[in-house]
């Protein structure tokens, strides 16, 4: 049989009990064998005095001279002999000696009377028996008892003789001499024994009585605390495994103090559980469901964006694309075909998000969508539109929306806006916001009049359609991204390609708010017209390289690729003498201060912003020409001198100069607006 | 850069052709110091020049400074629009003699 494991409190308190009673036991033990032994002890010792006192009276001292000198036993010495004979036997002496002990080290004795106790184990010694015995303790003792009169008592236990009392006192004569010394010895050896028997007795009963306690300390404290405990601790530990169903063994506890309330604390705990993880599920199941239609019809709004970007077409290039801010959104773009020579665009952004706007957008979108396809004007399909929806529209939900037809053969964009952000239209090289004085919302209320507007596009020009999602993204601070940011996003990106441009703004949008949820949708649609033909070189973008040592005699190749590059992107003539000034002063401040043995020459060349981008890189000692204070140009002839003017004529002549140290190298750009 | 030189008179003609900047300013600063010396009344023929760097400026204060200190005259003559703003921004339409 195994022994059921000992809970660990059960443990800890039978050790404490244990510790607790045999330390109570040995402190009455130790109390009890003190009182023994101190009570044994003054007996014994009042006994021995009285006995060698008493022996003592029956002596005569004077007598003792002449018997040690005779050597001879008269009538009287053998009378004195047969007292204390008659002391042995009767008090039980082992021995009883009247002697003499000499000074001055006292240990030359000459016995006088020496009875033994009869069938002892010592024997007599005879009257004049002479013996030198060196014994410290007794010898220091005789002497006490000589030279001072002292009455000694010594105690001697466990020598080879057994344990014994001796009682020494001074024999005197008739003058008051101290002439001999009585010596009475008794055997203890039945106090030992009795001493031996009390502390087997005591250790025993101590020993049964703490483990009776401990035992029935711990039966009572298992069955009254220890067990409640553990069964509550099993319940607990077992209410997952039972499923969550709550215990109804803790309710049968029979205490009556706190263990009751805590068992049923833990019961009530467990009902309740219980009951929330019922209704935890039936929430979680409900939200899976919920989440599972809602994913669909996020996918069901997604497919119906458009996603085909017309590759086949060269005569222009479009990228949209629309982040909710929650599963589904309420803002919608479009774009399509009507025919082979008109371009439907549309961007909207429906009141209020979720569901009930991704709803509505659906409407709308389908509405224009197919008045668009019936040949309609922007202005019909709007005002259609929005009396359509204002009918029936008891929510007041409305959406703005920017509308614009394009006519591909001539770059004429007929458009109308119900109260939409106006969009960036990126004409020349400049952009710039497509202002018109908006008409009101659709959806808003119903007989509105939509006025068309007009805006002719050329080859290069790019259109960027968004909704607030964009310019109201805000930061952790609540700043808003902005028509400012927006702008300088859009100069970022000029000539860019329609999807490039799409997800710069994105990137920029991101940097902006950081780690802030994004609150509303973001939608962005980006355009841009390649003219009739689609003549525009599609890759309005040139990035170019070049590498030679730091030679004077290298300027010149450095200046044919500059040269060539410029020309292939049909550089103004002013603009391209300007940047080649340009490059000579700055090489020839490279070639004079920096003792680089090496010139990288980076452009890029962007025919959207119709710039140029020339970085000079070289490998020399730091040196920042910019850092030269302007030189005085009002000055007279004699007073000046040629220094300084290079890089003057650089920041003067150029778009923006910059300088930087990078990698070890001098970095200095220039840019140059290359529109004439 | 080619620089054609022919005498009018009491007055040496330079006319010069292409782009002055740091690689053909030495020739054109030998040219000019050359035809400094040999008279008093210098004219620096513009017309076909593309452009000209602070190199060319450089030497064109230096010959002016020449010219005046030996009591000549050094005139720029046919001066193309875009040198000409060059010799505005860096205020040497102040400091030379063009026609």
């Amino acid at each position: 049989m195994r022994l059921k494991k000992l809970p660990v409190v059960t443990k800890k308190v039978v050790a404490v009990a244990l510790v607790v009673g045999l330390a109570l036991c040995t402190i009455v033990f130790a109390a009890g064998y003190w009182a023994f032994s101190k009570q044994f002890e003054t007996q014994y010792d009042s006994s021995i005095r009285s006995i060698a006192s008493a022996a003592r009276e029956c002596l005569h001292p004077d007598d003792f001279k002449r018997y040690l000198d005779s050597g001879e036993k008269d009538s009287a010495y053998m009378q004195t002999f047969a007292i204390l004979q008659d002391f042995v036997d009767k008090f039980d002496l082992n021995l009883l000696y009247v002697s003499k002990v000499e000074p001055p080290d006292y240990t030359r004795i000459t016995y006088i009377f020496n009875p033994v106790r009869k069938g002892g184990r010592w024997s007599e010694y005879p009257l004049g028996y002479f013996e030198t015995y060196v014994e410290p303790e007794y010898n220091s003792s005789a002497k006490r008892v000589v030279e001072h009169g002292e009455v000694i008592v010594r105690h001697t236990e466990k020598t080879r003789s057994g344990s014994h009392i001796t009682a020494m006192y001074p024999v005197l004569d008739s003058s008051g001499k101290v002439v001999a010394v009585i010596g009475v010895q008794k055997s203890i050896q039945e106090y030992v024994s009795a001493r031996y028997s009390f502390v087997n007795f005591v250790v025993t009963t101590e020993i049964v009585f703490a483990l009776l306690l401990v035992l029935l300390f711990s039966s009572f404290f298992n069955r009254r605390v220890i067990d409640p405990i553990m069964l509550v601790t099993q319940e607990a530990s077992q209410f997952v495994s039972r499923g969550g169903e709550p215990s109804d063994k803790l309710l049968s506890l029979k205490n009556r103090d706190e263990l009751r309330t805590l068992a049923e604390s833990v019961h009530r705990m467990e009902t309740d559980i219980k009951k929330h993880i019922e209704e935890l599920s039936r929430v979680t199941a409900e939200k899976e469901r919920f989440e599972t239609e809602l994913g669909i019809a996020s996918r069901i709004q997604v497919a119906m964006l458009p996603k085909v970007t017309f590759p086949d077409r060269a005569d222009f290039d479009l990228f949209a694309t629309m982040t909710p801010a929650k599963e589904v959104g309420g803002d919608l773009y479009d774009y399509f075909l009507i025919d082979d020579d008109h371009l439907l665009l549309v961007v909207g952004d429906v009141s209020g998000k979720g569901i009930p706007a991704a709803l509505f957008m659906v409407v709308v979108k389908t509405l224009i969508h197919s008045y668009a396809e019936q040949q309609m004007s922007p202005s019909a399909i709007f005002e259609t539109t929005n009396d359509l929806i204002c009918r029936g529209n008891s929510l007041g939900y409305f959406i703005t929306c920017w509308l614009g037809m394009l006519t591909l053969s001539t770059g004429e964009m007929k458009f109308v806006n119900a109260g939409h952000n106006h969009p960036v239209l990126v004409h020349g090289g400049e952009a710039a916001f497509l202002k018109t004085k908006p008409n009101f919302v659709l959806g808003g209320m119903d007989h509105q009049k939509y006025q068309e507007h007009t805006v002719t596009l050329v080859a290069g020009d790019a259109l960027f359609l968004y909704t607030d999602g964009v310019t109201e993204a805000n930061n952790a601070q609540r700043e808003l991204f902005g028509d400012k940011r927006l702008m300088q996003a859009m100069d970022a990106c000029m000539g860019e390609n329609p999807e490039n441009v799409c997800k710069n703004v994105m990137e920029r949008i991101n940097t902006f708010v950081g780690n802030t949820p994004q609150f509303d949708d973001i939608t962005m649609l980006s355009f841009r017209y390649n003219g009739k033909e689609g003549t525009l070189n599609r890759n309005t973008r040139e990035s170019l390289e070049k590498t030679m040592e730091a030679r004077p005699e290298n300027q010149a190749a450095f200046s044919s690729f500059v040269e060539e590059a410029l020309d292939k992107h049909q550089c103004p003539r002013k603009a391209k003498m300007q940047i080649l000034v340009a490059l000579d002063e700055i090489y020839s401040n490279i070639m004079k201060f920096s003792g680089a043995n090496q010139v990288t020459i980076a452009m890029d060349i962007n025919d959207g912003s119709f710039t140029a981008k020339i970085t000079f890189i070289d490998n020399g000692a730091p040196y920042d020409p910019l850092k030269a204070a302007d030189p005085d140009v009002t000055l007279a002839a004699e007073d000046r001198n040629a220094g300084g003017l290079g890089i003057f004529i650089v920041k003067k002549t150029m778009d923006g100069v910059s300088y930087d140290r990078k990698n070890n190298c001098n970095v200095f750009t220039i840019e140059k607006k290359l529109d004439a | 850069m080619t620089i054609t030189q022919f005498e009018n008179g009491d007055s040496l003609t330079l006319a010069v052709e292409g782009i002055i900047d740091s690689t053909t300013a030495p020739d054109f600063e030998k040219e000019m110091l050359a035809a400094g010396g040999k008279t008093k009344n210098l004219v620096v023929n513009f017309a076909k020049v593309d452009f000209i760097s602070s190199a060319g400026l450089r030497v064109l204060l230096l010959s002016q400074k020449k010219m005046a200190a030996a009591a000549g005259k050094m005139t720029l003559v046919n001066v193309s629009e875009d040198v000409r703003e060059v010799f505005e921004l860096t205020g040497f339409v102040n400091v030379l003699d063009i026609a």
